[in-house]
């Protein structure tokens, strides 16, 4: 199993590759530190020796210029490296955050069960809960126990998401010092664009994620407020977990991403109180639910009516 | 038709997803063929056609309720009717299908006004209904309409087809007349309520058991050829049409790789009124996780009840269902006949469970018809129901029926036939 120290360097490693492969990097790209230091909220140390461990892995090289350039396609790179030299904590840690969107583990675990079901070591389980732990997915309870936070997949909290961000990125795009990052937005539109370029009814939901989390990342990036900015990618980090993002239809992911372009349009000619607006509205329209219940003869019956079905059962 | 002036056709489905969707599929090719689709919505259910890109316009209702208040009267329907839904059809008929029907015309009435103030408002060149009751603001518009009939064709009665709700089989005749008269004298008050209303809207009685009229101008029937009854009356070729099916444009949905993820694909959803029975979803859940196969449910809005699933479960509270029927092995459902013609469309074999409604016919014609079986909903055994689904999935003739069967219904897309019927009557 890695340790600590390295399994941080390793998550730095791997976040510089999702940087590179969001912004659109190709073989040969310079790996900027300053850049990368500040994308990633840390220091220009660590940067330094997650760019060692990515040449250590043959995914960069030290350039004669000084610095480190990009030697692979990230795309497919990192899968790679991962599945040679594995990850033990975060494999697992996938396992159980993809059973609990999958709505297969208890909310109070032990580690007994999870050493069963995943048929890995204790020392192991309990180092990925710690991991959990840190980004507050699971609390210790009593004794063996551990408690499963309620995540995006659960209609209520999605919905306090919704409330969360409705009250925060506006405030983001209003911060003093906004400043929107140039190649990042240029690099949001054209993956945006070219997801609104294929044919009718064929958006894949796990392409719309990765743009909307993108758009979503850049605004709070660019944030001027840097604990504004800081909440917003932290929470972001949750929208990415398996479950978190409702299925929907192809026409509302053509017009999410639509709303995306106008609120980077204006964010472009500095109309920043309009962008905000935008942005509200663009959110509210994301949050609203689907009619879930209606059949033959019987009116159309609303979601909150199916949450009061719930609550009675639960009482 | 003008270029710059699209000619506005409403549709106005019954407020279930079936008749909506099936709606969607014909707006769809409404919309390509250059006219401007758009969608009259009952309370409630807005918002269902502007994820597909139409204009919605919700009709108001006299004495709205507020929300607490829907959800309290429908909280009460449901806990009255869930048990109803495990007795047969024709016990069904006072339990269930009276109160409903009563339920329909009191809604009929409720959103009269409004609605005659929406058609003024909208001026469609078109008005299509695919509904079970006819709104009298509809037939005293000055615009020709259209009727869809997306319920199992026992909803057009005829001598030779068995009653509609019945479940009764096209070859039980002696059987008809029995389950008719009750069906009749169980209606007989809530008929002659809804006639009255007719009649006071300056509309003509409808014989006994009867809501709704056949159009003057076009009639569009759901039943692919497969399933099509034999009538005594032929019926006239001009004005009713057959589709074999109206199969919506939907997303791609990419099944998931579940920890438990060897054997083959089955899908199950009983439409969004049966997803309330978690009791029942529960119950098969705990029978599928020792079968050999993957299992996507589909449960609706009550996705929170339901924890420990199994490894080879999947749940999810909506799905684009045409690419999910696409890729599946076997399709468990309802009977609701939008679930049965995408089954037939993908060449699926169904499984029918039906709790209510059309329902029981869709089921007795899937088992007549060889395209499916027919099990009841309540009454078995884990032995009993794994049994049968393991027999569908090993049984190659019915899949070869099936699949050439899907070949001649890709060959003749129910949604452009239907638009270009209603084309003609611009």
């Amino acid at each position: 199993m890695s340790s600590p120290t390295k399994t941080h360097h390793l998550d730095l490693a791997q976040k510089i590759m999702d940087i590179a492969l969001d912004m659109g990097f190709q073989q040969g790209e310079r790996l900027v530190e300053t850049n990368l230091a500040k994308a990633c909220h840390v220091s220009r140390t660590p940067v330094r020796t997650a760019l060692k461990l990515l040449d250590q892995l043959g995914l960069a090289v030290k350039s004669a210029e000084g610095g480190y350039l990009l030697a692979c396609d990230p795309a497919s790179a990192w899968k790679r490296v991962m599945a040679q030299h594995g990850n033990a904590e975060q494999e697992l840690i996938e396992m159980i955050l993809r059973d609990r969107s999958g709505r297969r583990l208890a909310q109070r675990i032990t580690v007994s069960e999870l050493m069963r079901r995943y048929k890995v070591s204790r020392k192991l389980v309990q180092k990925s809960l710690e991991l959990l732990q840190e980004q507050t997915l699971v609390t210790r309870a009593a004794g063996q126990s551990w408690i499963l936070s309620p995540g995006l997949d659960d209609a209520a909290v999605r919905q306090q998401s919704y409330e969360y961000r409705i009250l925060l990125e506006p405030q983001a795009i209003l911060s003093e010092g906004f400043s929107l990052d140039v190649n990042r937005a240029a690099m949001v539109r054209r993956q945006t664009e070219a997801l609104l370029a294929a044919v009718a009814n064929s958006i894949d939901l796990g392409a719309f994620q990765k743009v909307d989390n993108s758009f979503h990342d850049l605004i709070a990036r660019s944030a001027g407020n840097r604990f504004v900015s800081e909440s917003l990618l932290a929470h972001n980090h949750l929208r990415r977990l398996p479950g978190a993002i409702a299925r929907m239809s192809d026409y509302r992911m053509r017009t999410s991403l639509q709303e995306h372009l106008k609120i980077l349009a204006f964010l472009e000619s500095e109309q920043f109180e309009v962008a905000a607006d935008l942005m509200r509205f663009h959110l509210r329209a994301s949050s609203q639910w689907r009619p879930s219940l209606a059949n033959r003869g019987a009116p159309a019956l609303v979601r909150p009516f199916a949450m009061a079905l719930i609550s009675e059962k639960t009482e | 038709m003008s270029k710059t002036q699209p000619a506005v056709i409403a549709l106005f489905p019954e407020a279930s997803f079936g008749a909506a969707l099936n709606c969607v599929g014909i707006a769809q090719e409404l919309k390509r063929l250059g006219t401007k689709p758009v969608f009259f919505t009952h309370p409630g259910f807005d918002g269902v056609f502007s994820e597909y890109g139409f204009d919605e316009y919700g009709i108001a209702v006299a004495n709205e309720s507020s929300l607490e208040e829907t959800q309290n009267y429908w909280q009460g329907f449901l806990n009255r009717h869930l048990p109803h839904f495990k007795l047969s059809p024709q016990q069904q008929i006072d339990s269930y299908v009276a109160p409903v029907w009563e339920a329909i015309v009191e809604s009929t009435i409720d959103v009269e006004t409004g609605l005659e103030a929406l058609i003024e408002e909208i001026k469609p060149a078109l008005i299509v209904i695919d509904n079970v009751i006819m709104f009298p603001a509809i037939e005293r518009a000055s615009c020709p309409w259209v009727r869809v009939i997306s319920c199992a064709e026992t909803e057009l009665s005829d001598a030779f087809i068995p009653p509609y709700l019945s479940g009764i089989s096209s070859d039980d005749v002696d059987a008809f007349d029995a389950f008719h008269r009750h069906y009749l004298q169980a209606l007989d008050p809530i008929h002659r309520r809804y006639n009255d209303f007719r009649e006071s809207r300056g509309l003509a009685a409808l014989p006994a058991g009867e809501f709704l009229e056949t159009s003057p101008w076009l009639n569009l029937i759901l039943a692919p050829q497969i399933i099509r009854r034999r009538r005594e009356k032929t019926l006239d070729q001009d004005r009713f049409k057959f589709l074999e099916a109206c199969v919506r444009h939907e997303g791609p949905f990419e099944v998931p790789v579940l920890p438990n993820n060897s054997g083959p694909l089955v899908y199950v959803s009983f439409g969004s009124l049966g997803a309330m029975d978690t009791r029942l979803f529960q119950r098969m859940i705990s029978v599928f996780a020792d079968f050999p196969a993957r299992f996507l449910l589909n449960v609706g809005g009550l996705i929170d009840c339901y924890t420990e699933v199994p490894d080879n479960v999947y749940l999810e509270e909506w799905y684009p269902q045409p690419s999910v029927v696409e890729q599946c092995d076997l399709f468990i459902h309802h009977g609701g006949n939008n679930s049965f013609c995408e089954a037939l469309y993908y060449g699926i074999p169904s499984l029918i469970m039906p709790y209510c409604w059309d329902g029981h016919d869709n089921a007795t014609r899937a088992q007549e018809c060889k395209v499916g079986r027919h099990m009841n909903r309540d009454d078995w055994s884990k032995e009993q129901f794994t049994g049968l689904i393991g027999d569908m999935l090993k049984d190659k003739q019915m899949r070869s029926r099936l699949r050439s069967n899907s070949e001649f219904m890709r060959r003749q897309p129910g949604p452009i036939a239907a638009a270009e019927h209603i084309l003609t009557l611009l």
